[in-house]
Protein backbone atom coordinates (compact mmCIF):
# COMPACT_ATOMS: atom_id res chain seq x y z
CA UNK A 1 0.00 0.00 0.00
CA UNK A 2 1.37 3.42 -0.93
CA UNK A 3 1.34 6.42 1.40
CA UNK A 4 -1.22 8.04 -0.86
CA UNK A 5 -3.57 5.08 -0.48
CA UNK A 6 -3.00 5.11 3.26
CA UNK A 7 -3.90 8.80 3.50
CA UNK A 8 -6.96 8.11 1.40
CA UNK A 9 -8.10 5.57 4.02
CA UNK A 10 -7.77 8.23 6.73
CA UNK A 11 -9.80 10.65 4.63
CA UNK A 12 -12.47 8.01 4.20
CA UNK A 13 -12.46 7.51 8.01
CA UNK A 14 -11.73 3.86 7.34
CA UNK A 15 -10.36 2.24 10.50
CA UNK A 16 -8.16 -0.02 8.41
CA UNK A 17 -5.94 3.08 8.10
CA UNK A 18 -4.67 2.47 11.63
CA UNK A 19 -3.93 -1.23 11.16
CA UNK A 20 -2.17 -0.46 7.87
CA UNK A 21 -0.17 2.32 9.52
CA UNK A 22 0.84 -0.10 12.24
CA UNK A 23 1.82 -2.71 9.67
CA UNK A 24 3.88 -0.34 7.52
CA UNK A 25 5.25 2.12 10.06
CA UNK A 26 4.91 0.26 13.38
CA UNK A 27 8.58 -0.71 13.68
CA UNK A 28 9.75 2.70 12.51
CA UNK A 29 7.57 4.48 15.09
CA UNK A 30 8.57 2.08 17.83
CA UNK A 31 12.26 2.67 17.08
CA UNK A 32 11.80 6.44 17.40
CA UNK A 33 9.94 6.08 20.70
CA UNK A 34 12.33 3.50 22.10
CA UNK A 35 15.40 5.61 21.26
CA UNK A 36 13.94 8.32 23.49
CA UNK A 37 12.33 6.27 26.24
CA UNK A 38 14.25 2.98 26.41
CA UNK A 39 11.19 1.26 27.76
CA UNK A 40 9.04 -1.24 25.89
CA UNK A 41 5.74 -0.46 27.54
CA UNK A 42 6.10 3.32 27.34
CA UNK A 43 7.24 3.11 23.73
CA UNK A 44 4.28 0.99 22.73
CA UNK A 45 1.89 3.37 24.45
CA UNK A 46 3.43 6.36 22.67
CA UNK A 47 3.15 4.61 19.33
CA UNK A 48 -0.52 3.83 19.97
CA UNK A 49 -1.16 7.42 21.05
CA UNK A 50 0.48 8.63 17.86
CA UNK A 51 -1.92 6.50 15.74
CA UNK A 52 -4.81 8.16 17.54
CA UNK A 53 -3.32 11.60 16.92
CA UNK A 54 -2.82 10.86 13.22
CA UNK A 55 -6.44 9.70 13.01
CA UNK A 56 -7.60 13.03 14.45
CA UNK A 57 -5.25 15.08 12.28
CA UNK A 58 -6.14 13.56 8.88
CA UNK A 59 -8.34 15.14 7.62
CA UNK A 60 -7.93 18.10 7.30
CA UNK A 61 -4.17 17.59 7.11
CA UNK A 62 -2.81 16.07 3.91
CA UNK A 63 0.77 15.09 4.74
CA UNK A 64 3.20 15.15 1.86
CA UNK A 65 5.67 12.78 3.48
CA UNK A 66 3.67 10.47 5.70
CA UNK A 67 6.69 8.85 7.35
CA UNK A 68 8.00 12.25 8.46
CA UNK A 69 4.53 13.28 9.56
CA UNK A 70 3.95 10.29 11.83
CA UNK A 71 7.61 10.31 12.87
CA UNK A 72 7.27 13.85 14.18
CA UNK A 73 4.12 12.94 16.09
CA UNK A 74 5.61 9.89 17.78
CA UNK A 75 8.80 11.82 18.55
CA UNK A 76 6.88 14.66 20.20
CA UNK A 77 4.71 12.32 22.23
CA UNK A 78 7.77 10.36 23.33
CA UNK A 79 9.66 13.52 24.29
CA UNK A 80 6.68 14.70 26.33
CA UNK A 81 6.57 11.33 28.04
CA UNK A 82 10.30 11.52 28.68
CA UNK A 83 10.00 15.01 30.22
CA UNK A 84 7.13 13.85 32.38
CA UNK A 85 9.10 10.83 33.56
CA UNK A 86 12.16 12.97 34.33
CA UNK A 87 10.00 15.39 36.30
CA UNK A 88 8.53 12.50 38.27
CA UNK A 89 11.99 11.28 39.19
CA UNK A 90 13.09 14.73 40.27
CA UNK A 91 10.26 15.92 42.39
CA UNK A 92 7.99 13.02 43.15
CA UNK A 93 4.71 12.20 41.47
CA UNK A 94 3.06 15.50 42.45
CA UNK A 95 5.12 17.57 40.00
CA UNK A 96 3.32 16.53 36.80
CA UNK A 97 0.01 17.02 38.59
CA UNK A 98 1.06 20.50 39.70
CA UNK A 99 2.27 21.32 36.22
CA UNK A 100 -1.07 20.23 34.83
CA UNK A 101 -2.88 22.38 37.38
CA UNK A 102 -0.76 25.41 36.54
CA UNK A 103 -1.29 24.67 32.87
CA UNK A 104 -4.99 25.27 33.39
CA UNK A 105 -4.41 28.91 34.28
CA UNK A 106 -1.28 29.68 32.28
CA UNK A 107 -0.79 28.99 28.63
CA UNK A 108 2.12 26.73 27.83
CA UNK A 109 2.31 28.29 24.40
CA UNK A 110 5.80 29.67 23.85
CA UNK A 111 6.14 33.44 23.81
CA UNK A 112 6.53 35.13 20.39
CA UNK A 113 10.22 35.73 21.16
CA UNK A 114 10.80 32.06 22.00
CA UNK A 115 8.97 30.98 18.89
CA UNK A 116 10.93 33.44 16.78
CA UNK A 117 14.27 32.12 18.06
CA UNK A 118 13.17 28.53 17.48
CA UNK A 119 12.10 29.26 13.92
CA UNK A 120 15.30 31.12 13.19
CA UNK A 121 17.30 28.19 14.52
CA UNK A 122 15.28 25.66 12.55
CA UNK A 123 15.81 27.63 9.35
CA UNK A 124 19.54 27.87 10.03
CA UNK A 125 19.79 24.14 10.73
CA UNK A 126 17.94 23.33 7.51
CA UNK A 127 20.29 25.59 5.54
CA UNK A 128 23.27 23.93 7.18
CA UNK A 129 21.93 20.45 6.40
CA UNK A 130 21.43 21.43 2.78
CA UNK A 131 25.15 22.16 2.44
CA UNK A 132 26.34 18.87 3.94
CA UNK A 133 27.25 15.75 1.94
CA UNK A 134 24.47 13.20 2.18
CA UNK A 135 26.26 10.74 4.51
CA UNK A 136 27.14 13.50 6.98
CA UNK A 137 23.59 14.83 6.85
CA UNK A 138 22.16 11.37 7.50
CA UNK A 139 24.57 10.96 10.40
CA UNK A 140 23.46 14.23 11.96
CA UNK A 141 19.73 13.63 11.46
CA UNK A 142 19.96 10.07 12.77
CA UNK A 143 21.69 11.37 15.89
CA UNK A 144 19.71 14.52 16.68
CA UNK A 145 16.31 13.79 15.22
CA UNK A 146 16.00 10.02 15.51
CA UNK A 147 18.14 9.96 18.69
CA UNK A 148 20.05 6.92 17.41
CA UNK A 149 23.05 5.80 19.42
CA UNK A 150 26.50 6.00 17.85
CA UNK A 151 26.70 2.25 17.36
CA UNK A 152 23.50 2.14 15.28
CA UNK A 153 24.69 5.05 13.17
CA UNK A 154 28.02 3.33 12.61
CA UNK A 155 26.23 0.17 11.44
CA UNK A 156 23.93 2.12 9.17
CA UNK A 157 26.75 4.05 7.55
CA UNK A 158 29.28 1.23 7.44
CA UNK A 159 31.74 3.10 9.67
CA UNK A 160 33.56 2.43 12.90
CA UNK A 161 31.99 3.84 16.05
CA UNK A 162 35.02 5.95 16.80
CA UNK A 163 34.91 7.49 13.30
CA UNK A 164 31.25 8.39 13.77
CA UNK A 165 31.99 10.07 17.10
CA UNK A 166 34.85 12.06 15.61
CA UNK A 167 32.80 13.02 12.54
CA UNK A 168 29.85 14.10 14.68
CA UNK A 169 32.09 16.26 16.84
CA UNK A 170 33.54 17.96 13.75
CA UNK A 171 30.10 18.55 12.23
CA UNK A 172 28.83 19.95 15.54
CA UNK A 173 31.74 22.40 15.60
CA UNK A 174 30.95 23.44 12.04
CA UNK A 175 27.30 23.87 12.95
CA UNK A 176 28.31 26.02 15.89
CA UNK A 177 30.48 28.22 13.67
CA UNK A 178 27.73 28.40 11.10
CA UNK A 179 25.11 29.50 13.64
CA UNK A 180 27.46 32.15 15.04
CA UNK A 181 28.15 33.42 11.51
CA UNK A 182 24.38 33.90 11.11
CA UNK A 183 24.32 36.05 14.20
CA UNK A 184 22.71 33.47 16.45
CA UNK A 185 23.92 33.79 20.02
CA UNK A 186 24.96 30.48 21.56
CA UNK B 1 20.96 30.38 24.63
CA UNK B 2 19.03 27.67 26.43
CA UNK B 3 20.12 24.17 25.49
CA UNK B 4 16.53 23.01 24.97
CA UNK B 5 16.01 25.72 22.32
CA UNK B 6 18.67 24.16 20.15
CA UNK B 7 17.23 20.72 20.79
CA UNK B 8 13.68 21.84 19.98
CA UNK B 9 14.86 23.51 16.78
CA UNK B 10 15.59 20.06 15.35
CA UNK B 11 11.86 19.52 15.31
CA UNK B 12 11.71 22.01 12.45
CA UNK B 13 13.96 20.20 9.99
CA UNK B 14 12.56 19.46 6.56
CA UNK B 15 10.55 16.30 5.93
CA UNK B 16 12.91 15.39 3.11
CA UNK B 17 15.86 15.06 5.52
CA UNK B 18 13.84 12.89 7.89
CA UNK B 19 12.82 10.67 5.00
CA UNK B 20 16.35 10.60 3.60
CA UNK B 21 17.76 9.49 6.94
CA UNK B 22 15.04 6.86 7.27
CA UNK B 23 15.70 5.28 3.91
CA UNK B 24 19.46 5.74 3.66
CA UNK B 25 21.20 2.44 3.36
CA UNK B 26 24.91 2.03 3.17
CA UNK B 27 26.05 -0.16 0.31
CA UNK B 28 29.44 -1.65 0.98
CA UNK B 29 31.75 -0.71 -1.83
CA UNK B 30 33.95 -3.73 -2.55
CA UNK B 31 36.06 -4.00 -5.65
CA UNK B 32 35.02 -6.79 -7.92
CA UNK B 33 38.15 -7.38 -9.92
CA UNK B 34 36.39 -9.59 -12.45
CA UNK B 35 34.01 -6.72 -13.13
CA UNK B 36 36.85 -4.21 -13.42
CA UNK B 37 38.72 -6.44 -15.88
CA UNK B 38 35.64 -6.98 -18.03
CA UNK B 39 35.07 -3.20 -18.20
CA UNK B 40 38.72 -2.64 -19.14
CA UNK B 41 38.52 -5.30 -21.86
CA UNK B 42 35.35 -3.74 -23.25
CA UNK B 43 37.04 -0.32 -23.27
CA UNK B 44 40.01 -1.66 -25.23
CA UNK B 45 37.70 -3.22 -27.84
CA UNK B 46 35.68 0.01 -28.13
CA UNK B 47 38.78 2.13 -28.66
CA UNK B 48 40.06 -0.31 -31.28
CA UNK B 49 36.76 -0.24 -33.18
CA UNK B 50 36.68 3.56 -32.89
CA UNK B 51 40.12 3.90 -34.46
CA UNK B 52 39.09 1.56 -37.27
CA UNK B 53 35.92 3.55 -37.99
CA UNK B 54 37.87 6.82 -37.89
CA UNK B 55 40.35 5.47 -40.43
CA UNK B 56 37.57 4.37 -42.80
CA UNK B 57 35.80 7.72 -42.42
CA UNK B 58 38.88 9.82 -43.12
CA UNK B 59 39.68 7.76 -46.22
CA UNK B 60 36.19 8.46 -47.71
CA UNK B 61 35.44 11.59 -49.78
CA UNK B 62 34.31 14.57 -47.68
CA UNK B 63 30.57 15.35 -47.76
CA UNK B 64 29.54 18.37 -49.82
CA UNK B 65 27.40 20.45 -47.46
CA UNK B 66 26.71 23.13 -50.06
CA UNK B 67 24.90 20.86 -52.48
CA UNK B 68 23.91 18.20 -50.01
CA UNK B 69 25.22 15.66 -52.44
CA UNK B 70 25.35 12.26 -50.88
CA UNK B 71 28.89 11.19 -50.30
CA UNK B 72 28.63 8.15 -48.06
CA UNK B 73 26.25 5.50 -46.96
CA UNK B 74 24.80 7.24 -43.88
CA UNK B 75 23.68 10.27 -45.88
CA UNK B 76 22.19 8.10 -48.58
CA UNK B 77 20.01 6.38 -46.00
CA UNK B 78 18.83 9.72 -44.62
CA UNK B 79 17.95 10.91 -48.10
CA UNK B 80 16.06 7.72 -48.81
CA UNK B 81 13.88 8.29 -45.78
CA UNK B 82 12.90 11.78 -47.04
CA UNK B 83 14.80 13.79 -44.42
CA UNK B 84 15.78 17.06 -46.14
CA UNK B 85 19.43 17.14 -47.08
CA UNK B 86 20.13 20.23 -44.95
CA UNK B 87 18.58 18.72 -41.83
CA UNK B 88 20.98 17.97 -39.02
CA UNK B 89 20.04 15.30 -36.55
CA UNK B 90 19.83 16.88 -33.09
CA UNK B 91 22.42 15.60 -30.66
CA UNK B 92 20.20 15.90 -27.60
CA UNK B 93 16.44 16.17 -27.71
CA UNK B 94 15.83 16.26 -23.95
CA UNK B 95 14.44 19.46 -22.47
CA UNK B 96 16.90 21.20 -20.15
CA UNK B 97 15.75 20.82 -16.54
CA UNK B 98 15.59 24.53 -15.82
CA UNK B 99 13.20 25.08 -18.74
CA UNK B 100 10.58 22.93 -17.06
CA UNK B 101 10.34 25.13 -14.01
CA UNK B 102 10.90 28.48 -15.64
CA UNK B 103 8.30 31.23 -15.66
CA UNK B 104 6.00 31.91 -18.54
CA UNK B 105 5.59 28.32 -19.70
CA UNK B 106 2.39 26.39 -20.10
CA UNK B 107 0.19 26.41 -17.04
CA UNK B 108 2.02 29.27 -15.40
CA UNK B 109 0.53 32.44 -14.00
CA UNK B 110 2.84 35.22 -13.04
CA UNK B 111 1.92 37.33 -10.04
CA UNK B 112 4.34 40.13 -9.28
CA UNK B 113 7.74 38.48 -9.42
CA UNK B 114 6.70 35.06 -8.20
CA UNK B 115 5.67 32.24 -10.48
CA UNK B 116 2.44 30.56 -9.57
CA UNK B 117 2.17 27.35 -11.48
CA UNK B 118 -0.87 25.25 -12.15
CA UNK B 119 -0.28 21.55 -11.59
CA UNK B 120 -2.19 18.57 -12.91
CA UNK B 121 -3.09 20.38 -16.12
CA UNK B 122 -3.05 17.16 -18.13
CA UNK B 123 -6.06 16.05 -16.06
CA UNK B 124 -7.76 19.45 -15.80
CA UNK B 125 -11.02 19.09 -13.92
CA UNK B 126 -13.60 21.78 -14.61
CA UNK B 127 -16.00 22.62 -11.81
CA UNK B 128 -19.00 21.73 -13.94
CA UNK B 129 -17.55 18.34 -14.87
CA UNK B 130 -16.80 17.55 -11.23
CA UNK B 131 -20.23 18.67 -10.04
CA UNK B 132 -22.05 16.73 -12.76
CA UNK B 133 -20.08 13.67 -11.74
CA UNK B 134 -21.05 14.16 -8.09
CA UNK B 135 -24.70 14.52 -9.03
CA UNK B 136 -24.50 11.18 -10.82
CA UNK B 137 -23.03 9.69 -7.66
CA UNK B 138 -25.45 11.53 -5.35
CA UNK B 139 -27.36 8.47 -4.12
CA UNK B 140 -24.24 6.40 -3.67
CA UNK B 141 -22.62 9.15 -1.58
CA UNK B 142 -25.76 9.81 0.43
CA UNK B 143 -26.32 6.18 1.39
CA UNK B 144 -22.68 5.54 2.14
CA UNK B 145 -22.79 8.49 4.56
CA UNK B 146 -26.04 7.28 6.12
CA UNK B 147 -24.65 3.77 6.50
CA UNK B 148 -21.68 5.34 8.32
CA UNK B 149 -24.00 6.94 10.84
CA UNK B 150 -24.09 10.44 9.35
CA UNK B 151 -27.43 12.22 9.10
CA UNK B 152 -27.56 12.86 5.35
CA UNK B 153 -31.28 12.56 4.58
CA UNK B 154 -31.43 16.08 3.15
CA UNK B 155 -27.94 16.09 1.75
CA UNK B 156 -26.94 19.04 -0.43
CA UNK B 157 -23.64 19.21 -2.26
CA UNK B 158 -22.36 22.73 -2.68
CA UNK B 159 -22.11 23.38 -6.44
CA UNK B 160 -18.81 25.23 -6.21
CA UNK B 161 -15.65 23.25 -5.70
CA UNK B 162 -12.24 24.62 -4.92
CA UNK B 163 -8.65 23.54 -4.98
CA UNK B 164 -5.85 24.83 -2.73
CA UNK B 165 -2.82 26.97 -3.34
CA UNK B 166 0.23 25.00 -2.16
CA UNK B 167 2.81 27.31 -0.62
CA UNK B 168 5.36 24.52 -0.72
CA UNK B 169 5.89 24.76 -4.46
CA UNK B 170 3.69 27.73 -5.42
CA UNK B 171 1.25 25.58 -7.34
CA UNK B 172 -2.50 25.44 -7.66
CA UNK B 173 -3.63 21.93 -8.61
CA UNK B 174 -6.37 21.95 -11.22
CA UNK B 175 -6.97 18.19 -11.33
CA UNK B 176 -8.96 18.05 -8.10
CA UNK B 177 -11.56 20.05 -6.21
CA UNK B 178 -13.12 19.88 -2.77
CA UNK B 179 -16.89 20.17 -2.41
CA UNK B 180 -18.63 20.86 0.88
CA UNK B 181 -21.62 18.70 1.77
CA UNK B 182 -24.43 19.99 4.00
CA UNK B 183 -27.45 18.47 5.65
CA UNK B 184 -30.07 20.95 6.87
CA UNK B 185 -27.44 23.66 6.87
CA UNK B 186 -24.87 21.65 8.82
CA UNK B 187 -21.55 20.72 7.25
CA UNK B 188 -21.39 16.93 7.26
CA UNK B 189 -18.66 15.98 4.80
CA UNK B 190 -16.09 17.17 2.31
CA UNK B 191 -15.89 15.47 -1.05
CA UNK B 192 -12.71 15.52 -3.05
CA UNK B 193 -13.15 14.90 -6.75
CA UNK B 194 -9.94 14.22 -8.62
CA UNK B 195 -8.64 13.03 -11.93
CA UNK B 196 -5.42 11.30 -12.89
CA UNK B 197 -4.43 10.24 -9.39
CA UNK B 198 -5.07 6.55 -9.83
CA UNK B 199 -2.86 4.94 -12.49
CA UNK B 200 -4.88 3.69 -15.44
CA UNK B 201 -8.01 5.50 -14.30
CA UNK B 202 -8.20 8.90 -15.91
CA UNK B 203 -11.86 9.71 -15.27
CA UNK B 204 -13.04 11.55 -12.16
CA UNK B 205 -13.34 9.72 -8.86
CA UNK B 206 -14.20 10.89 -5.39
CA UNK B 207 -13.20 10.54 -1.76
CA UNK B 208 -15.41 11.48 1.09
CA UNK B 209 -14.19 12.81 4.44
CA UNK B 210 -16.69 13.06 7.26
CA UNK B 211 -16.90 13.12 11.03
CA UNK B 212 -14.24 15.76 11.54
CA UNK B 213 -14.51 17.11 15.11
CA UNK B 214 -13.79 20.57 13.67
CA UNK B 215 -16.75 20.60 11.24
CA UNK B 216 -19.16 22.38 13.58
CA UNK B 217 -16.84 25.27 14.31
CA UNK B 218 -15.83 25.45 10.66
CA UNK B 219 -19.48 25.50 9.62
CA UNK B 220 -20.09 28.47 11.92
CA UNK B 221 -17.10 30.19 10.39
CA UNK B 222 -18.46 29.65 6.88
CA UNK B 223 -21.86 30.97 7.90
CA UNK B 224 -20.21 34.06 9.35
CA UNK B 225 -18.53 34.64 6.00
CA UNK B 226 -21.57 33.98 3.82
CA UNK B 227 -21.26 35.72 0.46
CA UNK B 228 -17.56 36.43 0.87
CA UNK B 229 -15.03 34.93 -1.48
CA UNK B 230 -12.62 32.82 0.59
CA UNK B 231 -9.19 31.82 -0.63
CA UNK B 232 -7.88 28.35 0.23
CA UNK B 233 -4.32 27.20 0.61
CA UNK B 234 -2.11 24.55 2.11
CA UNK B 235 0.74 25.94 4.17
CA UNK B 236 2.89 22.83 4.27
CA UNK B 237 0.39 20.26 5.53
CA UNK B 238 -1.93 22.75 7.18
CA UNK B 239 -5.13 23.71 5.41
CA UNK B 240 -5.80 27.41 5.71
CA UNK B 241 -8.33 29.93 4.49
CA UNK B 242 -7.91 33.64 3.86
CA UNK B 243 -10.81 36.00 4.44
CA UNK B 244 -11.23 39.25 2.47
CA UNK B 245 -9.89 41.22 5.44
CA UNK B 246 -6.53 39.51 4.77
CA UNK B 247 -6.65 37.24 7.83
CA UNK B 248 -5.42 33.66 7.46
CA UNK B 249 -7.05 30.93 9.57
CA UNK B 250 -6.27 27.25 9.98
CA UNK B 251 -9.46 25.39 9.08
CA UNK B 252 -8.83 22.66 11.68
CA UNK B 253 -9.13 24.93 14.70
CA UNK B 254 -9.76 28.38 13.18
CA UNK B 255 -6.84 29.99 14.90
CA UNK B 256 -5.03 32.70 12.98
CA UNK B 257 -1.73 32.01 11.26
CA UNK B 258 0.84 34.28 12.88
CA UNK B 259 4.14 35.70 11.69
CA UNK B 260 2.75 37.30 8.57
CA UNK B 261 3.99 40.48 6.99
CA UNK B 262 1.66 43.17 8.16
CA UNK B 263 1.60 45.09 4.90
CA UNK B 264 1.35 42.19 2.48
CA UNK B 265 -1.93 41.56 0.70
CA UNK B 266 -2.09 37.77 1.03
CA UNK B 267 -5.70 37.66 0.00
CA UNK B 268 -5.11 39.13 -3.45
CA UNK B 269 -1.82 37.36 -3.91
CA UNK B 270 -3.21 33.86 -3.36
CA UNK B 271 -6.51 34.55 -5.07
CA UNK B 272 -6.57 32.33 -8.15
CA UNK B 273 -9.69 31.14 -9.90
CA UNK B 274 -9.33 27.50 -8.84
CA UNK B 275 -8.77 27.96 -5.10
CA UNK B 276 -11.66 30.16 -4.05
CA UNK B 277 -15.03 29.37 -2.57
CA UNK B 278 -17.94 31.61 -1.65
CA UNK B 279 -20.24 30.15 1.01
CA UNK B 280 -23.88 30.85 0.27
Amino acid sequence: MTDEELIRLYWKRNERAISETSRIYGKYCYAIAYNILHDNEDSEECVNDSYHKVWNAIPPTKPNVFSAFIGRIVRNISLDRYKMRTAEKRGGSQIPVILDEIGEIASDTPSPEDECVRQELATAINDFLKCLPMDQRVMLVRRYWYADDVRSIAERLGMRENSVSVALRRIRNRLREYLISRGIEL
Amino acid sequence: MRRDFLFDAWEGIDDKYIEEARTYEYVRKTINWKHVLSIAAAAVVTVGVGIGVYQIATSSPAPNHTTGEPTHQATMTAQDTTIPKETTIPQDTTIPKDTESSCGGEGTLVTENVCIKLSGIEYWLENEEAYTYLMEKYDEIKYSLISSGVDAQNMVISPNGYSHFRTEDNTVPVNWRDFLVYNDGELIAILTVSKGEIPGENGPHYNVAFGGPWFKQYNDFLMAHKGEKLVYLYIGTTEAVITPDNKIYRTGNLTEVEDLKADFDYYSFFDQEANTYTPS
